[in-house]
């Protein structure tokens, strides 16, 4: 585990479970406290980030996905996924592709950003070039360096 | 700035209004938005709750609709067209 931090005369006392739960972490933090966190066996990696702003306290991390826990697909590199935690509501995006998805659970929040990955790669490829539009065409090339059949 | 409207509210517009193609109606139902028979953006549809939806929540899916704030408060706010009132009385006669 690497990790890199900053601490102040403040202090505030946040417990995270990490994505899988092997372990929490008491944070002592200031206004920002960056801690990157990786795991080699897990499917995931994560990287926090926590911020205070009006004494709300929010969280965001990014988590990179490295499956897509499908039959039919796999992701060929790991993707970027922006987890924003705010008052017990939870989102999930990947805003490149505007994929998002909302929950109180984030295992839930991660299942449905799969899903919706999934679903936008065949339908883009369920239609010819000439029928995508902006948006969709770029889309589809980002995914095709994503995502791919499964042998 | 986005008004708070149910999700019910926000669901029923897009689908009388937008009405999204190729409806993938799993878990959590996604359409697809064509014009002039192209594909320009996909929109996740809000369950049939009467929970409310704020802000940090719908300018998502404004966003994928292509709307600013107001417009996309405009599009919820008018749950039939007046084009569509008009149609229905066409159907039942004078």
């Amino acid at each position: 585990m690497n990790t890199q931090s900053n601490i102040s005369n403040r202090e505030l006392n946040y417990f995270l479970l990490v994505s899988p739960p092997i372990f929490s972490i008491d944070i002592h933090t200031h206004d920002e406290v960056f801690w990157q966190i990786s795991e080699g066996t897990s499917a995931i990696t994560t990287e926090y980030k926590i911020l205070e702003e009006n004494s709300i306290v929010k969280s965001e991390k990014i988590i990179k996905l490295r499956d897509l826990n499908d039959l039919k697909y796999e992701l060929k590199k790991s993707l970027s996924v922006k987890i924003k935690a705010e008052d017990n509501n939870i989102i999930g995006e990947i805003s490149e592709l505007d994929i998002y998805a909302f929950g109180e659970i984030e295992s839930d929040v991660i299942e449905e950003i799969r899903e919706d990955v999934i679903d936008l790669f065949e339908e883009l490829n369920n239609l010819s070039k000439d029928r995508l539009g902006t948006l969709p065409t770029k889309w589809k090339s980002i995914l095709s360096q994503y995502v791919q059949k499964k042998n | 700035m986005i008004k708070d409207f149910t999700e019910k509210n926000i669901r029923n517009a897009i689908l009388n209004k937008v009405k999204p193609k190729n409806l993938n109606k799993g878990k959590h139902w996604k359409g697809y938005i064509f014009l002039n028979d192209k594909l320009i953006s996909k929109v996740k549809l809000p369950n049939e709750h009467i929970r409310i939806m704020h802000e940090n929540k719908s300018s998502y899916i404004a966003k994928s609709l292509r709307l600013t704030h107001d417009q996309f408060n405009e599009l919820i706010e008018c749950t039939l067209s007046g084009t569509d009132y008009y149609k229905i009385q066409q159907e039942l006669g004078v």
